[in-house]
């Protein structure tokens, strides 16, 4: 082979090696271009995708700042501007701290998910949040976090929740006043009750004086005739006329009837005196003015005097019975509400026996109350012989509002106070049984170590 | 196979043997290409085996022998022609412990196609390097062969010995390197 053949050979070899190469350069070329095309789209892709997240994130009502994992905040949406105050270059780069001043960094960032648990998404914790100005407010905070590309992102949601903090407590408030009216009209009912009761005693005592007043005059007669025979006794001129006198007036005025009965008349009086008084008493140790804190009260007492104002009540159709165990220690009980409980109790059960009596009948229904110490519990139960509970509404009879009486005649309160009386206000119980046609049962509870 | 294998064995020929030698073994290989290569090409393995087994013929050489020899002088050529490769290291441990997981990841940069071979490092001693070598082709002595360029090249009294059973059953060959005391 001959050196310019040789040559040629290899001359032939570089020339299509080099236009190998230039086909593969301009092949490499268009790749290149097409994914620059495909990163250029993508790129606005995201830009858009981007700027729909922000919309989103600037348009939502709840407030979203995000933080790195040491606390520190990165971003702080349109809405917890309007919640803190403050603008996102016052507070990127803080600590959150800034805007939790008894620091959430204690109890809801416990509760961060660790780093793997990506799906978690956050409970909600309430907070005290400062705004720039310094002042505080409540809000509901959630947390949950994402996964960036290197690191760990925690997402803060934010919601003032200061007015529905307000309606809360305006609904407490509203709560306690409608309490305190049905209080005041189960007294004001009451009243009238309690009226006619003292005005049965009340009227005997006047007519029994109105009584002894004429007796008197009459007596009046007999002294002044008596008068007359003592000083003739004493001038010894005593004669036959004036001792029959003294006989004469005598029959007049019927001494032997007066004689038997004028001290029935101040019996009956001081009987009727004493029953205003109990009466009295025991409205006043109904309604207990004024006492907020508990006290030892004997349960039974408390019972009676319940019984004695809400006589009128139920006398026109129960039997009240009692049973109470006056072994039974003091409890320490909140006395007004106590009896408010029973009273509330004993004006169901008479409602209910009216409901279950049939037009005609003239009997009347029974109501048992009795106590009992049980362990560490006093035990009182008010069992009525009334309708009863039909099953489908015994779980709502303690909901507040909950009644099947007709408007005017029910608020659906009465064992709803009493539920929050015993179960929230003394940590008791209070339960129900009853039957269809057979009566009703409630039970309460009260520990004795209040 | 990256067509700069290709080349630098043609040129290897020419400087080693001849131009007429390297024209010779292309014209009796009935290649594809033709003997036609450029370094930024991918050309079938198999070209190589014929070229080697041409020249083989040619010069009554071994086949191993030729594939060892050309994988020395083809580390040199290669850390001649990507310096940057070499930068940072030290030693042969430091640059072939790095093959795996930055040189190799750098070439698919360039040919995101490239089919490399895979290197896994075992070792329990710091005078002591074992690889694992595994590859779709039978090129171990070429690996043999850089290694040992490698070890010239930092000029280390490293011996070099290398099996092929790693496992029954698998392919790949170990080198252990031993540092001499
Ligand atoms: N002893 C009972 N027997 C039968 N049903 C009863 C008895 N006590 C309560 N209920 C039922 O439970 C409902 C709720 O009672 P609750 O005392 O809370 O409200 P109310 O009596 O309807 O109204 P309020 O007590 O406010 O005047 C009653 O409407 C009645 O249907
Ligand atoms: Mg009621």
């Amino acid at each position: 082979m001959d050196e310019l053949e040789l040559l040629e050979n290899r001359l032939q070899r570089e020339r299509l090696a080099r236009k190998q190469a230039e086909a593969l350069l301009e092949e490499k070329s268009e790749t290149l271009y097409l994914l620059n095309q495909d990163l250029v789209k993508l790129a606005a892709d995201l830009a858009e995708r981007e700027e729909a997240s922000r919309s989103i994130l600037e348009a939502t009502g709840d407030g979203i700042i995000t933080l790195d994992e040491s606390g520190r905040i990165d971003s702080f949406n349109r809405a917890a501007k309007g919640i803190f105050g403050y603008s996102q270059e016052q507070v990127v780069g803080q600590n959150i701290d800034k805007l939790f001043p008894m620091g959430i960094t204690g109890e809801a960032f416990k509760n961060i998910p660790h780093m793997q648990d990506m799906e978690r998404s956050g409970e909600l914790h309430e907070a005290t949040g400062r705004r720039a100005d310094g002042s505080e407010f409540f809000m509901e905070i959630s947390l949950s976090q994402g996964q960036l590309l290197q690191r760990r992102m925690i997402i803060v949601s934010v919601r003032d929740i200061t007015q529905r903090k307000k309606a809360e407590e305006e609904r407490k408030y509203m709560e306690i006043q409608l309490r305190q009216a049905q209080k005041l009209e189960s007294i004001g009912q009451l009243a009238a009750g309690i009226a006619h009761e003292i005005n049965t005693p009340i009227q005997f005592v006047g007519d029994n004086t109105r009584f002894l007043l004429d007796a008197f005059a009459d007596i009046e007669r007999l002294l002044s005739i008596y008068d007359q025979v003592l000083e003739a006794v004493r001038a010894n001129e005593i004669t036959e006329g004036l001792v029959t006198s003294v006989n004469s007036i005598a029959n007049e005025i019927d001494l032997d009837y007066l004689r038997s009965e004028i001290p029935q008349a101040i019996s009956q009086t001081l009987d009727g005196t004493d029953r205003v008084a109990r009466i009295v008493r025991a409205m006043k140790e109904f309604s207990h003015p004024g006492d907020e804190a508990k006290s030892l009260i004997d349960i039974n007492k408390a019972i009676q005097s319940t019984i004695t104002v809400s006589r009128n009540e139920w006398k026109y159709d129960a039997e009240l019975e009692t049973d109470l165990d006056l072994t039974l220690p003091t409890v320490p009980c909140l006395a007004s509400e106590f009896n408010q409980v029973i009273l509330n109790i004993i004006v169901n059960a008479v409602h209910a026996i009216r409901d279950g009596k049939s037009d005609d009948s003239t009997a009347k229904g029974a109501i048992l109350i009795t106590t009992k110490q049980e362990g560490d519990w006093a035990k009182i139960s008010i069992r009525d012989s009334g309708s009863g509970i039909p099953e489908a509404i015994r779980s709502k009879i303690f909901d507040p509002f909950f009644t099947t009486k007709g408007v005017g005649k029910g608020t659906g309160q009465g064992l709803a106070i009493a539920y929050s009386a015993i179960v929230d206000k003394h940590a008791g119980t209070i339960d129900v049984q009853s039957e269809v046609g057979v009566g009703t049962t409630f039970t309460i509870k009260l520990p004795m170590q209040g | 196979m990256k067509g700069v294998v290709f080349t630098e064995f043609l040129e290897y020929v020419e400087e080693c043997y001849s131009p007429e030698m390297a024209d010779k073994i292309i014209a009796t290989s009935s290649l594809c290409s033709y003997g036609v290569y450029t370094s930024v090409g991918t050309y079938p393995h198999q070209e190589l085996v014929k070229l080697i087994s041409a020249l083989s013929t040619e010069t009554g050489r071994q086949v191993p022998d030729l594939i060892h020899a050309f994988g020395k002088h083809l580390f040199g050529r290669l850390i001649r022609i990507y310096p940057m490769f070499l930068t940072g290291f030290s030693s042969s441990f430091e640059l072939l412990r790095s093959v795996q997981d930055q040189i190799h990841v750098k070439v698919r940069m360039l040919y995101p196609d490239a089919e490399l071979p895979t290197f896994e490092y075992q070792s329990n001693h710091p005078d002591q390097l074992i690889i694992i070598y595994r590859s779709k082709r039978p090129f171990k002595d070429l690996a043999a062969g850089m290694i040992e360029g490698c070890i010239e090249h930092f000029g280390e009294a490293i011996t070099l010995t290398w099996d092929s059973s790693v496992q029954p059953g698998d392919a790949g060959v170990r080198f252990v390197l031993e540092r001499k005391a």
